[in-house]
Formats: structure tokens, sequence, C-alpha cells
């Protein structure tokens, strides 16, 4: 009895001896650099590990400048005394953005990324470099900006269209206010009751001639929007805000899309001007609106501005002509007393402002310290540094990191925010699709049929999905990006160029919905997905089938369209459909509900009921 | 089989078990994170009913999904693909197996076919439990595997060509411990009471011991209403502050919390209105 006892335990054991497999056949090494490298943290001939430095801080006593390596996943220590980097600190995600504890002993980093967009704040003991704490915030979180008393942390999630109130004490997220749209950065007023905060994208529809983004005042102990202020009509891609030295004045740059002119020329802001707003922080109004490009020449995607503490000088970075402007402030604000609404006139500053030609590539950040301007370029592992009293402005590059060569891909990327490549430096190609994405106005481009205007589209998957153009008369992106760069930049499409934004747009990747649960879809979005997919009771399928959510077919989804006779259009994919409105070829949808429910559209969506109709459209903007 | 309970018995038993388990362990999960200590990544890994790997979920440190992976076989049983899929159960992109010059190696495409490394990864041992990553020509990364007491697989290095550590994966099997996030929860448990109750509301990025423990105001431990071990995620409920059985006379109290055995910054002052027993 016992022997056979012993037997079959021994078999058993054996058997599962044998069957177990080697730990090294299940996690090869293969298999951890596949996971470590499709999360961006290892090189691949295809991935470099790029810096790209997007945001900086200065440490309170001036003596170093942290900066935020996106695609390095690095908060870099750079000292303004060695000018160089003295320690980098790990991100476990892409650095966003970066505030400073007022003792200078703690730094508050947003991370987030396209890949993994949850956003999170990471405490970092600047001593030692670890992270002592991560709090959970909303999605894309980005420009975190402290209070006075340092007990609290104002972070706008980008993508969520809100701004959560984070207690750094408790380490606990408090609440979460909405914004308006793209919430993309913001400042805190100088006695800490209100935010203001830049939204990148205009709400509403495109059909609204008026239509602009909005910048809006949140009240920090209710949290709710207590003001709206519209900037210019047109305006959108407001990257960043910043304070003068008395906190009287915010600085928003911008761009003013003129989108009721058929897109022929690009010469004196036709298309695209590249302005500064000033917003009256006391009345909580726009003072006024500085053009920034000179009559001729354009200063394209003006996209972060410093000013020094004395009040002396304002410092803008151009992102997409890699220049830096630096006015005289108080010249600027002695001509501005009486003037009206100055936001295109071209001459107004110039007898104003100096100009520097950056070496850095694509300068996304620029900070101030005594006299001195630091700028980082998101192309480029250096920085560049210039006094701004010298009486000319001799920039002194230093480097971050060993420069490294560029993919086509990244070409491609950098090509895509590079106005150098324009006649006239007025516009890149992010002017108009910011981050690829459309910027929610409609445009009369140059060869469009009896001069009608077309919603901007997004250039994710314009390759997997031909034809392009909502009228689909360009068989493939192919096609339509050299066209876009023929008639939008106005210049010859060369080999390097058109192959190089090839391959950046064919790999562009779709950003996970806010609307996601953990990455997992909701409950509501499941049961939204038994429905869509339901063929008997509803036809989403048969234009919008996976895995592109298009049949790549025109179509006649009801819009009524009084400029063009047209009535077939381009199906486009509902793939990131959370993030592409207004809807429609001519963006007179505001919202996905509005389009599904347009006659015409979708048969038999009347006949769901309130709840499936609800979970129907939460699973589409799950995708 | 009463022969069984005698102590011999049951060493000799217990002596093949740990064996077995030492020798078998399939590993569970693995947490990646980089020479910091900050956790990226979490894998867990899928078998079927004879305990064979068939595929893996990644998900980012704050139990983020992130995609699944299932293994596709020639009809050898050889594993030829991975195919891995996306929330909407939509195909993202495939590993393919090859040989590159006698080494083993991958190549990582997306769903559009498109090359997602630029060229091929190969591996070769370089040592019992080292090895070499080879990609576009030459060795990139360094990996050393080593092993618990136990002899369990335990930890993971990738190292750069001049043996610096860049990241590090901690594998847990049924007989090894989870690691999980190591550098604290990543929001502090939410804690309300009300009467005899209280709510805890908390999101952790792995797996988290979490115990409250109820002290009266001599700070005299009177009660230990909760004490689990719970999941990665979002976590929610409502719990007695009584112990099963035992009711806490009404009378105001401190409660503190513990994560991992080590107790949160604040304290909880709180009135309990003494209940009804559950």
């Amino acid at each position: 009895m016992r022997k056979t006892f012993y037997s079959i335990i021994c078999l058993l054991l054996m058997q599962q001896i044998c069957f177990a497999e080697d730990p090294k056949e299940i996690v090869p090494p293969s298999l951890i650099f596949e996971l470590l490298a499709l999360n961006g943290d290892l090189e691949t001939v295809q991935r470099p590990r790029y810096l790209s430095p997007s945001s900086m801080e200065v440490s309170p006593d001036g003596k170093f400048i942290y900066i935020g390596a996106r695609t390095a996943k690095q908060v870099l220590v750079f000292s303004v005394s060695s000018n160089s980097v003295t320690k980098s600190f790990p991100m476990p995600n892409e650095p966003t953005g970066i505030a400073v504890s007022g003792d200078g002993s703690r730094l508050y980093v947003t991370c987030s990324s396209e890949r993994w967009p949850n956003g999170m704040v990471c405490v970092v003991n600047v001593s030692s470099g670890t992270i002592e704490q991560r709090i959970s915030a909303g999605h894309m979180a980005r420009s975190p900006v402290l209070s006075p008393d340092g007990d609290m942390l104002y972070v706008c999630n980008w993508m969520e269209n809100s701004i959560s109130f984070i207690n750094v004490v408790s380490a606990r997220e408090e609440k979460r206010v909405p914004a308006i749209k793209e919430p993309y950065s913001m400042a805190l007023s100088g006695d800490g009751a209100f935010l203001l905060v830049a939204n990148m994208i205009p709400d509403g529809i495109a059909t609204d001639t008026a239509m602009t983004c909005k910048v809006c005042f949140i009240d920090t102990k209710t949290g709710s929007i207590k003001k709206t202020l519209r900037l210019p009509t047109g305006s959108h891609s407001t990257m960043n805000i910043c304070l003068t030295p008395d906190k009287k004045y915010a600085f928003i740059p911008h761009l003013i899309g003129r989108v009721s002119l058929p897109a022929v020329t690009l010469d004196q802001g036709w298309v695209h001007s590249n302005n500064l707003a000033i917003i009256d922080m006391e009345k909580q109004d726009l003072y006024n609106d500085v053009e920034l490009d000179d009559n001729r020449l354009g200063f394209a995607n003006p996209w972060d501005v410093a000013c020094t503490d004395d009040g002396k000088w304002l410092c803008v970075a151009h992102a997409g002509y890699d220049v830096l402007t630096v006015v005289d402030m108080p010249a600027m604000f002695e001509k501005l007393k009486g003037k009206g609404d100055v936001s295109h006139e071209f001459t107004f500053i110039q007898d104003l402002k100096r100009t520097l030609v950056l070496r850095v590539r694509s300068p996304r950040s620029v900070a101030v310290i005594g006299s001195k301007a630091y700028t980082v370029g998101y192309f480029s592992n250096s920085i560049e540094s210039v006094d701004l009293n010298a009486a000319s402005l001799l920039p002194q590059l230093h480097e971050l990191a060993p420069e490294k060569a560029l993919t086509a891909e990244r070409k491609g990327e950098s090509y895509f925010y590079d106005a150098n490549l324009c006649v006239g430096h007025w516009q890149s190609c992010h002017s108009c699709h910011p981050f690829t994405r459309p910027d929610g106005l409609n445009w009369i481009l140059s060869d469009s049929y009896l001069n009608s205007p077309k919603n901007a589209k997004s250039m994710l998957h314009t390759f997997q999905t031909p034809p392009t153009n909502w009228t689909g008369r360009r068989n493939d992106a192919f096609e339509s990006v050299r066209a876009g760069i023929r008639l939008e930049l106005q210049i010859d499409p060369s080999a390097e160029v058109s192959l190089a934004l090839d391959t950046f747009l064919l790999r562009l990747k779709p950003v996970p919905s806010p609307k996601l649960v953990k990455g997992r879809l909701s409950e509501s979005a499941q049961r939204g997905r038994e429905i869509y997919y339901d063929s008997k009771k509803l036809d989403c399928i048969h234009c919008h089938p996976a895995p592109l959510f298009t049949n790549l077919k025109n179509a006649n989804a009801g819009v009524v369209d009084i400029y063009d006779p047209r009535t077939e259009w381009d199906t486009p994919s509902i793939i990131e459909c959370w993030r592409t409105g207004p809807y429609n070829h001519l963006g007179s949808h505001e919202t996905i509900e509005e389009i599904v429910l347009q006659p015409g559209h979708s048969k038999n969506v009347k006949a769901l009921t309130s709840e499936e109709f609800r979970d129907l459209i939460e699973y589409i903007l799950s995708l | 089989m009463k022969k069984i309970r005698s102590g011999q018995t049951v060493s000799f038993l217990s002596a093949i078990f740990l064996l077995a388990v030492s020798i078998s362990a399939r590993i569970d999960r693995i947490d990646i994170f980089d020479k910091a200590g900050n956790s990226l990544l979490f894998v867990e890994f899928e078998y079927d009913a004879d305990g064979k790997n068939t595929g893996r979920s990644v998900y980012a440190s704050d139990s983020t999904f992130l995609r699944r992976t299932v293994f596709v076989n020639d009809n050898t049983g050889k594993r030829i693909r991975e195919v891995s899929f996306d929330f909407n159960n939509d195909t993202i992109g495939r590993t393919e197996f090859s040989t590159i010059g006698n080494k083993p190696g991958i190549s990582v495409f997306d769903q559009f076919k498109l090359d997602q490394f630029g060229a091929p990864v190969s591996y070769s041992a370089n040592g019992e439990n080292s090895y070499d990553i080879y990609h576009n020509g030459s060795v990139v990364y360094k990996m050393r595997y080593s092993s618990n007491a136990g002899g369990d697989l335990s930890r993971i290095e990738v190292l750069s060509p001049q043996n610096e550590l860049l990241y590090y994966a901690s594998v847990s099997t049924p007989s090894s411990s989870v690691k999980g996030y190591t550098g604290g929860a990543t929001v502090v448990p939410k804690i309300t009471f009300s009467a005899n109750h209280f709510h805890l509301s908390a999101d952790f990025n792995s797996v988290t011991d979490v115990k409250l423990c109820i002290y009266d105001l001599s700070g005299r431990l009177v009660s230990v209403p909760f004490s689990k071990r719970l999941k990665p995620g979002l976590f929610k409920g409502q719990f007695s502050i009584d112990e099963p059985g035992r009711r806490l006379p009404g009378g105001v109290y401190i409660a503190r919390l513990y994560i991992n055995d080590k107790a949160s910054a604040s304290t909880h002052r709180f009135i309990n209105k003494a209940g009804s027993l559950r």
C-alpha cells in the first residue's frame, strides 16, 4: 500500500518536473529586450534613445536648471556654473513638466506618454535623486504648478480636458475639475486665488467662423471656471504661459489661423500668423495680442515664453523657426498704452525686438536666470545660453549628451515641426496638424473645389487608410504629403524631406483613450461593443469595420454642406475620435453623439434605448 | 494511509515536494524596474491545464493594460510566432522567431508589418547564466540571470556592454513573494469613518498588504478589523470597525493604516457608535 502510494506521488511529481518549462524559455533574453524596447527604454536601430528636452525649471537658488528629457525618460540637472549635466534622475515615464518646491528640496515631475498616457506626479528628492512618491493624475498629465504655500499642485490633464488638484502633503489627488478643450499649460495668479488655463484647441463647431481657442480662469477654492476669454478669432496652439515678474500680466504664445481666407499664399500671415496674447491678470481680460512675425517673414510656432526677473526682457522661443525673440518689455507695454487690437500689425514690435537664430532644433522651452536665457531644442541634445544684456546676442552651446544620428523616422518628425522648410517661415505641418492631429478648424485649401472649407484631418493611420482628403481625390498619403509640402509650405518637395515625413507618419500610433479604465474597456464600453458589432441591430460595422474602423470608401452621412454640392465624403477612421472633434468633413458636429444621430448617417440608431446609446458612444470614444 | 502521518514520512514527502517546487516552480509574473528601482512594467504569464506557457499580458506599473500576447505553434508544437492584441482584441503586432547566425533571435512587427526595431535581435550564452544581446551586428546589451536560495529564477539584469546595470526584472513564482512596485503605494488609501463602519478606497500599483489598527486613547491596540493582501488596481469597500464576533465598545479611538507593514503618516481619530455585531 505504502509502495503504491509513494510510487504515485513520485510519478505525479516527476510528471510535473517533466512538464515544467525552463524559466529561461518562458522569460528568454529576447523577451526582456522586447518588453523594454517597446516601452522606449532600450535603444534599437529604429528608435535610438534621443533626449528630446522639452521642459525646464530653475532651482530657487538659480544654480541649476532641471530639464525634462522626454524620450530619454530623465530629468537632467544642468549646472549653470559648470555648464554641464551633473546628475540625471530616471523617471518611470516621459517627463512632461517640472515644478520645484520653494526650498528646492523636491521636484514635482509630471510624467505621461502616448504609450502610457495615465498621468502621474513623481515627487523627486533632489539630493538623493530618488522618487519618494508617485501620485496619480489624469490623462497626458503635464504643466505642474505649485501653490504659493507649496501644499497644492495643479496639473493639466491635457487629453482629458481637466485639471487635477493634488495635495502634495497627503500625496492625494483631491479633485479633478473640468477645463475646456485640451488644457496644455497653466499659471497661477500671484495670490494663488485662480489658475489661468490655456486650452490648446478651439471648442465648438468649425463652421462657426468666429471659432477660437479659449483661456479660462479657475477658482482654486471651488475648482470652477469663473471666467472664459476668447483669444482673437482663429487662435489655437496655446503652448505655454508665463507671468510678468509683478504677476500683473500673463503671456501666451499662440497661432492665428485665417480660416476664412483661401490658403492661396502664406505671405503676411495669410494662412497663419504667430502671436502673443497678453492677459491682464487683475481684470481677467485680454489686454492685447501682439504679432510676433515680421512683415515679410514668419516666426513660426512660438512655443515657450519667459521674462527676466527685472522685467526688462521678454523671450519667446519659436520652435518652428529655431529662433529666440527678445522683446524690450517695458517699451512694448509703453507702446501698447491706449492701443486697440494690434494682433494684425506686423511691424508693431519690430523696433522693440531682437532676434537670435538658435543652433538647437525646435526650441520648446526657455528659462531665464538673471540676464541669461537658456533654450533647449527637442531635436538637439544641447542647451543654448545667451546674455540678454549684451550689446549683441552671442549664444553659447553646451552639450547635454552626445548627439545621435537621426533615423528617417526622427528626421521626418523634425521636418513635421520645421517651418524652415516653408517659404517665409510662416508655418510648419504642426501648425495645422498640432502633434499630427487636427487643429479643429476648417481650412479652404488653395486647390479646393469651389473654395469650400474642409475640416483639418488627423495624420494618424493616414497611410493605412487611402484615399486621402475628404473628397478622396488623392490616391494615398504618399501623394498628399507631397501636395501638402507644395501647397501649404510652398516649396518643391525634395525626396529626402518627403520620404522622411512618410516614414514618420507611417509609424504613428494611436494614443489610448482617456475613456479606458486601466487600459481596458469600461463596463459600459463593453456593452457598447456588443451593440456596435451587432449587425442586426446597427450598421456601424458596414462603414467603420475593425481594425482600422473605416471601409476606405466614400459615403453620404447626411451632412448638410452649403458650400459644396457633393454629398459623399471619405469615411474616416474612428480610432482616436475622442480627440478629433468637431466631426465630419465640415466640422459641423461638435460631439460624436450628434454625428451618430445625424439623419442619414446610421440606420436604427434611434431604436436604441438611451442606455444602449450611451454604451455605444462610450465604446466609440474608447477606441 | 495512516502511516503518512508519521514524522519520517512527512519529512520525506516534504523534501520531495520542495524539490519538485524548486525545480518546476512556474513563473507567474515578472516586474521590470529601472536601475533606480522605479517600477516600469509587469508581465503576467498564462498557462494551460498542462502547465505549458501559452501567453502573457503586459501592464504598465500602475496596472494599466498594454497588450496581451498569445503564442502560435506549428503542428509539432514548436512556437513559431507570437501575436499581440490590444484592449479591443485587435491585433497590434507580432513577434517572429528566427535563427540569426546560429543564435536564436526575434523580429517584432506592428500590425502593418512595420519592423519595430529596425533589425532582428538575437542572443547567445556567454557563461552559464549570462547572455550577450546582438542587434544590428554587435553586442548592445548583456543580460544576467540569477536564482534565489531555492534555485528558482529570481532576477534578470539588463547590463550595458560595459556591465553597467540599466534595468532589472524580479521574477515571481508561487514559492516566492510578488515583488511588484517597491516605491510605496501610488496613492495613500483614502479612509473615512461613519458610525461603526469605515470606507476604504485605494489604487495600488502592485500587490500590497493593508492593515488597519484601532487604538484606544491610551495607545493600546484594541482591534485589527482589516488585514488583507490587496491585488493591484482599484479597491473600494465598506467594513465594520468590530473584529468578527467581538464588538468594539463605543468611544473615541485612533486608527492607523499600515501599508506593507509601514505605518502611514497620518492617523484618524473617530467616534465609534458601537453598532450591532455582524
